[in-house]
């Protein structure tokens, strides 16, 4: 089953002589619990691609289905709704609130949904996560690793349908980028969870089950690597 | 507390110096704000206060009402409290006219508040068969009571109880006017002892002039036929004030000064406080808006990626809106009460300091309070409310509209100008690379910088005002009582010179330094001629005359001085003086009247009529103005004898006198005394005038008015300023990225202090070039307003105007540059990853 559809996706920056072509009429589909690798190299269009994917960024032209939700043809306000529970983002510069702490940064979806909160499912993430023992701790007093967990937490907390990956281990060592990027695929096994993670490391690439690569804002490569 | 109000808490404490700025904001407006309501409520309950001890608390009162009609007057309901004198009759004084003094009953109760009585000597009645007289009684030539004297009233009925200027009374019939004489019926005599003398009153058209109050207990005033009645509203307003006077449309009433210092009351005084009151409130709204607005502002686009973070989250626009109006409501709630107190507190100070020239003002030792009620409160605490939901729901509106993708991404939108930008020549060889990217930085984000330019040149058109506003006071101060004499005696009128010589002795009282009395003609004559100076500009080409005479001391010195002997003034004859003095600027002009001076003038009685009233012959010409007279401004002098005028006046045209006199070194108040005195044992008709203090009390009133502007204006100006500050160190910390960059490639030093300075020139030069000219036409419309009372000609202050010109250049460049320097000086790569905010 598709759990993301993009048709004609088409995102345009200026007009006439002055005219980018970001993204040039991407189609494509993803089914429920696959690991799709997105690489290319700089200005191919891979993270207005993943911006458009997670109602981020509206696009010129074409349609983003996810779990058979037309996402642009809701309103603002719902598609923030839908973005809050249906899409995890993952960013480069992890992006986590720096006034709130640690557990509040990974409830935060739920909080801004006024949902309870499923002690025991927190509880297993944050333990699984490696962070059970910073829960109080605010984002500048953990490192660049731990900061990145608190974002993948942040984006599985309420198991949306698709979690999106920018870069996640672009700011991270060795050791810190292996750790996420097994972080990610053991919430693909374990949780059937649907990912796209963009990035340059071939390695990473490699692991994941499915690669599209982008140039020029087209799909130039699509082939899958494992089942 | 919600994920949402826990953020905004967290916010505010995070933002600390934001947070204080909005914060002082608040404090400083609601201060203001509540400084403002005080002030127009305290001065109303002073007003009101001095009012009611000098003329009683009354609001309506009927000068001549029956007893039964007293008892159907419809809207009774709406009286509070009633006072009743009993109009018992009058004492005829003059048998030929229809003049006479009234005999009011009246009580204790009333003597209380409602009518008060001031002794001037003796005391109140309080027996049976006691009474009082007021002054004027006694000024009149044939009467001459004395406290413990035992007289015998004749008491007549008049057919109206009208105050008898002449021996015809208008009223009204059925709606129409009627003329009709007074008459009189006898009715008794009536002994009363005189056990004191009063001031006189005021209290409508019956009860003024010469009155007698006679001890009567209320059960003998509540059965009296003809009544005086005065009312108090209650909870007085201008439809219960309507109401209530509607059932009085066949009967006349006075409404009483008192009304007008009622908010609740429509008349023109309350009109103008709350006019002035809520446009200054306006005023205080629009800074505090711009304020606290900049700094919600500022304070959201430093957590902006915060905000794109929360928005990729899913947080939703509505949430946003509430998280920024929780961070607003949590600073208003802190704010608010500091700033209602803080108002309080200055207002307290400020009545204190106000008191003594108020109290100088309005005659009066009543002490002014601090007044306020719980509805004042309110409405400032609703209007602090609107100010602030205002400021934060534009900034709100502003971020919430913003894609997340700028602060996800960490960098501006991708924005392609279709036209390359080129920077003068000039700019690049005077300032260099530095100031080649100011240049295009400005032309770049013109929003950006019209924010803040928007705020400096306000703070520049406020600051200009002020000192306008100043200088304009200062020449109104100087221009006020110019010339003027300690005292003038209004002497009133005459039918003719007969009594001038009692008069004269006035002259001779103790504590005179210099005087004089002139007498005129009690008509306006008029004088067209096309011989008038080109420069004159009167308006009509007719020229007001005025036929005076001098006392013969001061005659006789002019006289003298003039070479003219008494005998060249014989008949119809007069010296013509061709020069007027006016006042101008705060200095005394002169202007000619004549190129030719005519050999006769022939006066027309009014002006325009070409029907020639009276001719006079010129036996003399003075070529220079009398810089001793108060007559003259505009105004055509033909010095007579007091003999010349007797004949002029023939025509029972009348005569009248006043008197200027200078008081020695600390003589004014004993002088004053003295000429009262004198005027009374005299049985002179005179009215005595304390120049010095109506001037004074004029003065006091300009002072506290440019007092209060200046306070005002410096507090608005204070707020302004913080908001400059704040808009122009923001603007530059949100450049921080920019400027690691630069330095990033290399840009020293030297090249940053050339882009600051191009940039602070350029702020400069249209905060100065928007500025000037707004500043002269607000100083224009002060200066108008201004005029209404005292004219002079429009002028501004170029060297403050130059001054301030220079000070914005500097003040800017100041912060710029220090605003800046903890900016540039930071790590490069923190600032370029935009981490030194975490």
């Amino acid at each position: 089953m598709d759990i993301l559809t993009v048709q004609n996706l088409k995102k345009y920056y200026g007009k006439d002589e002055t005219l980018v072509k970001a993204i040039d009429d991407i189609s494509f589909s993803v089914e429920k619990g696959d690991f799709v690798a997105i690489i290319g190299p700089s200005g191919s269009g891979k993270s207005t691609l993943m911006h458009a994917i997670g109602g981020v960024d509206r696009p010129t032209d074409g349609k983003v289905l996810i779990d058979n939700q037309d996402i642009y043809q809701l309103s603002d306000e719902k598609l923030a709704i839908f973005r809050r529970r249906q899409v995890g983002l993952i960013y480069q510069f992890y992006n986590l609130i720096p006034i709130l702490t640690v557990e509040e940064n990974i409830k935060l979806p739920l909080l801004l949904d006024h949902q309870k909160v499923d002690d025991d499912k927190f509880n297993e993430l944050v333990r699984q996560l490696g962070i059970d023992d910073r829960l109080n701790h605010l984002p500048n007093q953990l490192s660049g690793g731990q900061q990145q967990r608190v974002s993948i937490g942040r984006s599985l907390i309420y198991s949306p349908a698709i979690v999106l990956a920018d870069e996640p281990t672009g700011n991270l060592d060795s050791d810190a980028s292996r750790e996420i990027v097994e972080l990610l695929i053991d919430s693909n096994q374990r949780l059937n969870q649907t990912i796209l993670i963009i990035t340059h490391d071939e390695r990473i690439a490699m692991l994941a089950k499915r690669i599209l690569a982008l140039k020029d804002g087209k799909i130039v490569r699509d082939e899958r690597v494992r089942k | 507390m919600n994920i949402v109000q826990k953020l905004a808490v967290r916010f505010i404490k995070r933002n600390k110096t934001t947070s204080i700025v909005i914060l002082v904001g608040i404090i400083l407006s609601v201060a203001l704000m509540t400084g403002l309501f005080l002030f127009s409520t305290s001065v109303y309950r002073f007003s009101r206060d001095a009012t009611i001890k000098k003329d009683g608390d009354l609001h309506v009162a009927v000068g001549d009402i029956s007893r039964e009609r007293l008892e159907t007057l419809p809207n009774q309901e709406l009286v509070e409290k009633r006072t009743l004198l009993s109009l018992m009759g009058v004492e005829k004084i003059d048998q030929d006219h229809g003049t006479h003094f009234i005999v009011a009953g009246i009580s204790p109760e009333a003597m209380k508040e409602s009518v008060p009585l001031k002794i001037v000597e003796g005391r109140l009645p309080a027996h049976e068969g006691e009474a009082v007289i007021t002054q004027r009684v006694n000024s009149y030539e044939d009467k001459s009571l004395t406290v413990g004297q035992k007289v015998v009233i004749d008491l007549h009925q008049p057919n109206h109880y009208a105050y008898p200027s002449n021996e015809y009374v208008q009223t009204v019939e059925d709606g129409q006017s009627v003329l009709s004489l007074f008459e009189y019926t006898k009715d008794r005599d009536l002994p009363v002892t005189i056990v004191g003398i009063v001031e006189n009153v005021n209290l409508g058209r019956v009860m003024r002039g010469g009155v007698y109050f006679v001890y009567q207990t209320s059960e003998e005033i509540s059965v009296a036929d003809r009544l005086w009645a005065g009312f108090v509203i209650k909870d007085i307003s201008t439809k219960r004030l309507d109401d209530f006077c509607s059932g009085l449309h066949d009967l006349e009433y006075n409404l009483l000064e008192l009304t007008h210092y009622y908010p609740t009351v429509q008349s023109e005084m309350s009109l103008l406080m709350k006019a002035g009151t809520y446009s200054l409130l306006v005023i205080v709204a629009l800074v505090g808006v711009a304020l606290i607005q900049n700094g919600f502002l500022i304070s959201l686009s430093r957590r902006m990626r915060d905000l794109s973070v929360l928005s990729s989250i899913g947080m939703t626009r509505r949430q946003k809106w509430m998280m920024s109006l929780t961070e607003g409501l949590g600073l208003y709630f802190i704010g608010m009460p500091i700033g209602i107190a803080t108002g309080f507190a200055v207002m307290t100070v400020l009545l204190k300091v106000m008191t003594p020239k108020m109290q100088n003002i309005l005659e009066t030792d009543v002490t002014m309070q601090l007044a306020w009620d719980l509805l004042t409160l309110v409405i400032i605490a609703v209007a602090a409310f609107v100010t602030l939901f205002i400021a934060s729901v534009i900034p709100v509106v502003r971020t919430s509209k913003k894609s997340p993708l700028p602060g996800v991404r960490l960098q501006e939108d991708i924005k392609i100008k279709l036209k390359s930008l080129k920077s003068p020549k000039i700019i690049s060889r005077l300032f260099g690379m530095g100031g080649e990217i100011a240049w295009k930085n400005m032309r770049r984000n013109r929003r950006r910088f019209k924010g803040a330019l928007v705020v400096l040149v306000f703070s520049m058109v406020l600051f200009l005002t002020l000192s306008s506003v100043t200088l304009y006071m200062d020449i109104s101060m100087r221009r006020i009582g110019l010339g003027q004499d300690d005292i003038e005696v209004d002497c009133t009128k005459h039918k003719d010179s007969k009594e001038f010589a009692r008069y004269e002795k006035l002259l001779e009282t103790e504590g005179i330094k210099d005087g004089y009395l002139i007498y005129a003609l009690n008509d306006d004559y008029f004088y067209g001629s096309d011989r008038f100076a080109d420069e004159l500009d009167i308006l009509g080409g007719n020229i007001q005359v005025a036929i005076i005479s001098f006392d013969s001391k001061t005659l006789g010195r002019l006289l003298s001085d003039w070479h003219v002997s008494r005998e060249d003034l014989e008949g119809k004859r007069a010296v013509l003086v061709n020069q007027f003095f006016y006042q101008e600027d705060g200095l005394r002009r002169a202007q000619d009247i004549f190129d030719i001076t005519p050999s006769k003038i022939e006066l027309m009685a009014t002006e325009g009529h070409h029907e020639v009233a009276m001719t006079i012959e010129v036996a003399k010409v003075l070529s220079e103005g009398l810089d001793f007279c108060a007559l003259g401004e505009y105004t055509l002098q033909l010095i007579v004898l007091p003999e010349t005028l007797d004949l002029l006046a023939g025509d029972g045209r009348g005569l009248r006198a006043n008197m200027y006199v200078n008081a020695e070194d600390n003589q004014l108040q004993p002088l004053i005394k003295r000429l009262e005195t004198k005027i009374y044992e005299e049985k002179l008709h005179g009215y005595v005038f304390n120049m010095v203090a109506d001037v004074q009390s004029t003065k006091d009133v300009v002072s506290l008015s440019s007092m209060l502007i200046c306070c005002f204006l410096a507090m608005i100006l204070l707020i302004v300023m913080v908001n400059i500050y704040n808009v122009l160190s923001a603007s530059l910390r949100s450049r921080r990225r920019e400027f690691a960059v630069l330095r990033s490639v290399g840009m020293g030093e030297k090249e940053f202090r050339q882009m600051l300075c191009v940039e602070s020139f350029f702020y400069s030069l249209k905060v100065i070039l928007y500025g000037i000219p707004l500043a002269v036409l607000t100083s224009f419309v002060v200066h108008q307003a201004i005029g209404l009372a005292i004219e002079f000609s429009f002028r501004i202050p170029y060297l403050t105007f130059f001054l301030s010109a220079v000070a914005v250049t500097v003040i800017i460049m100041l912060i710029m540059n220090l605003g800046s320097r903890k900016v540039r000086k930071g790590n490069i790569l923190d600032a370029l990853k935009w981490e030194a905010d975490l």
